[in-house]
């Protein structure tokens, strides 16, 4: 099983992440505790953090990157409705704008639903990845497996420091009191059964 | 409307069944030559006095009493000269095979407790194997003969004409493994089996009652036109002379152990104060006639024609808002074999209505009747199971490892695997019932291992245009 404290990566010259200081690992392993006693449940299943960095080709192009994630804002939001399994997501510039962090909570392992996540957001991983250097080939769709080596490359993971580390987002809504075909959809305007973000993409 | 497929190119028993062919068997061939392993092709595409050609999934008048098909493994497509560049072009998981994917899928696991892969471990392991396994010849060509052996019996006469073919082709038989449904239509367990197959878009035939949408046709045919659910198509960097109108299968031989089945039925019948049947519907998600329990939770007296057992959905769903939800899973627990290998309109995480898979599944070794009096007979009993789909990651390795073997794909799993079909820790596994009564949910602790894998082999079944590109050396 792959470690989810060791993050450094760095392939095929791909910008890496910086390294955590020493003391902050012991922070970033702490793992949610194991269901029970007799659970088959993978602590690795639940919370999964999805953290992408992203070089942009230029920063220059950033304002661009910025005015397309506010303009497909609606269709990530959907997407993340629609899969049930992240907690949440966010994109983050880097201070110097010339990388592009893609932040998100999930659950289940991300090799077997990656392809969810590319086949519920239509388009907006390629729209992106548009800007992005040393980007894969697009459509993502169309290659799948070079795909998945690049997020892998680009993933720093870490795990989650989480209020409700044993929940997955199925059981949040669940809890929640959300049910059947609710839970598939997106509500209307004004029937806000989920929370909708209250900002911007970026934030 | 014309279907959206060439069905002349498509090989038969992908689409649809031979469901009146209840027989068969399977050839398994090594190739010697690559002139020996094309002109075996290239015979099989044309036919011969005793072995009818290749079957196409076109449209017949009259059933024939024998349906031929090939399949052939990545070493098989390697035996046959075809070249590095398209052998590159396919998937990683087809190029590694079946058992290294299994041992990898293992490998990738801490400790029994945690993931157990695809579920090949133990005495399902790659090493204890008799096809398929490191221990076993390899296998370049797998050989199907459906037959009606109770009303035309072909069996033998197609395979003597196939092993002519072999001789005048120098290639050597490896093994040979037979099945036949039984004469109720049952496999072992005694359920009926095969009744939720996808219904693939530009499908020959009429659609059945199904609430379920059809399922995309890229998610199962290889070809630049054919979109799958994310969107993509599975044809990748293959030639399309030799990918378009192809797919790839799964063939498994699973063994199946019905006497620990029915004792664990009638021992949790028992603890639980409920009828044995009833134990049994709630592990399978079905009663043996075929019944859903999501339509008929109490008994399986539903007056249900072949053709409705398919249409039932565990909860409401944009088509059918008014459908029961069972979001709780009270009529059909979700750690049912069905549900959990469907979920079809309930709770899960993903994409919806997604990971469908073709099932051609055919038992093999005598029927077992349960009787406490009496002894074990021995006799290995199972399926012979072809696993048809367009990647065998997304689809069929996804089924085993995720939603079979792990336990977050859906509500209140927590600590279970498919008690069917999972694999099970020593001393057994989970299974809840949740009864929506004062009861509460109802939880076993001893689900033995009920399926233990014996053999597997990761196929690519060609259209017929690809078959002909490989007689010919054109890949």
């Amino acid at each position: 099983m792959r470690s989810t404290v060791d993050v450094i990566v760095d392939h095929h010259g791909q910008v890496a992440p910086p390294p955590l200081p020493t003391g902050a690992r012991d922070l970033f392993s702490l793992a949610p505790g194991a269901w029970d006693g007799r659970s088959v449940s993978l602590n690795s299943q639940v919370q999964n953090a999805l953290n992408l960095w992203l070089p942009l080709k230029s920063r220059a192009q950033f304002p661009a990157l910025q005015a397309l994630l506010e303009a497909r804002r609606a269709d990530f939001h959907a997407g993340v409705l629609g899969l049930r399994n992240i907690h949440f997501a966010r994109f983050l510039p880097s201070s110097d704008f010339s990388q592009l962090m893609v932040i998100t909570s999930f659950d289940g392992d991300i090799e077997s639903y990656l392809m969810d996540f590319v086949g519920s957001m239509a388009g907006l991983f390629n729209d992106i990845l548009q800007y992005i250097a040393g980007a894969p080939p697009l459509p993502v769709e169309e290659h799948p497996e070079l795909f998945a080596e690049f997020v892998m490359q680009h993933n720093m993971p870490a795990k989650e420091i989480s209020a409700y580390p044993q929940l997955t987002t199925l059981e949040v809504l669940r809890l929640s009191g959300i049910r059947g075909n609710s839970l598939y959809h997106q509500p209307s305007p004004g029937n806000h059964a989920l929370p909708t973000p209250s900002t911007g993409s970026f934030g | 409307m014309a279907p959206l497929v060439d069905l002349n190119d498509i090989q038969g028993n992908i689409l649809r069944g031979y469901r009146r062919l209840g027989d068969v068997r399977y050839l398994l061939v090594s190739i010697n030559s690559v002139a020996g392993g094309r002109q075996l092709l290239d015979t099989m595409l044309r036919g011969t006095d005793a072995v009818p050609a290749v079957e196409t999934a076109a449209e017949w008048d009259e059933h024939p009493a024998a349906c031929v098909n090939v399949s052939l493994t990545y070493p098989g497509l390697q035996a046959l000269g075809v070249s590095e560049v398209a052998l590159q072009g396919f998937p990683a998981a087809f190029q590694q095979g079946s058992a290294a994917r299994s041992t990898a899928s293992a490998d990738e696991t801490d400790a029994p407790w945690f993931g157990v892969g695809i579920g090949d471990i133990g005495d399902s392991a790659p090493e204890n194997w008799v096809i398929g396994g490191p221990n076993n010849p390899v296998v370049h060509v797998v050989i199907s003969v459906f037959t009606d052996e109770a009303t035309v019996p072909a069996r033998e006469s197609v395979s003597a004409g196939l092993r002519d073919v072999f001789t005048a082709c120098a290639v050597t038989e490896i093994a040979v493994r037979d099945g036949s449904t039984f004469p109720d239509g049952a496999v072992h367990f005694g359920y009926r089996d095969g009744i939720a197959q996808p219904q693939v878009a530009g499908r020959p035939g009429p659609r059945r009652p199904d609430m379920q949408p059809d399922a995309l046709t890229g998610d199962f045919l290889l070809g630049r036109g054919f979109r799958n659910t994310f969107q993509g198509n599975y044809l990748g960097a293959i030639p399309a002379a030799l990918g378009d109108n192809g797919t790839y299968m799964a063939f498994r031989i699973l063994s199946q152990d019905v006497r620990a089945f029915e004792e664990f039925i009638r021992r949790t019948g028992a603890r639980f104060d409920m009828e044995p049947e009833l134990v049994a519907a709630k592990m399978v998600g079905r009663w043996r006639n075929g019944v859903p329990l999501s339509v008929s939770p109490n008994d399986d007296l539903a007056p249900l024609t072949d053709g409705q057992l398919n249409a039932f959905d565990h909860g409401t769903t944009i088509d059918h808002p008014t459908n029961f939800d069972d979001s709780d899973g009270a009529r059909c627990p979700f750690g049912a074999h069905i549900r959990r290998m469907n979920p079809r309109g309930g709770p899960v995480i993903g994409i919806q209505h997604n990971r469908r898979i073709i099932r051609r599944g055919v038992p093999y070794g005598p029927k077992f009747d349960y009787d406490p009096a009496v002894p074990d007979d021995g006799a290995e009993r199972g399926l012979l199971g072809a696993f048809i789909c367009g990647d065998l990651v997304a689809q069929f390795e996804f089924l085993q490892k995720v939603w079979a073997n792990m336990d977050i794909s859906a509500p209140m799993l927590r600590g279970s695997r498919d008690p069917l079909v999972g694999w099970q820790p020593d001393g057994g596994g989970r299974f809840s019932i949740p009864t929506g009564d004062s009861r509460g949910v109802l939880t076993s602790h001893d689900v033995p291992r009920l399926v233990t894998t014996r053999g597997s082999l990761y196929l690519f079944m060609p259209g017929i245009g690809g078959l002909r590109t490989l007689a010919t050396g054109g890949a």
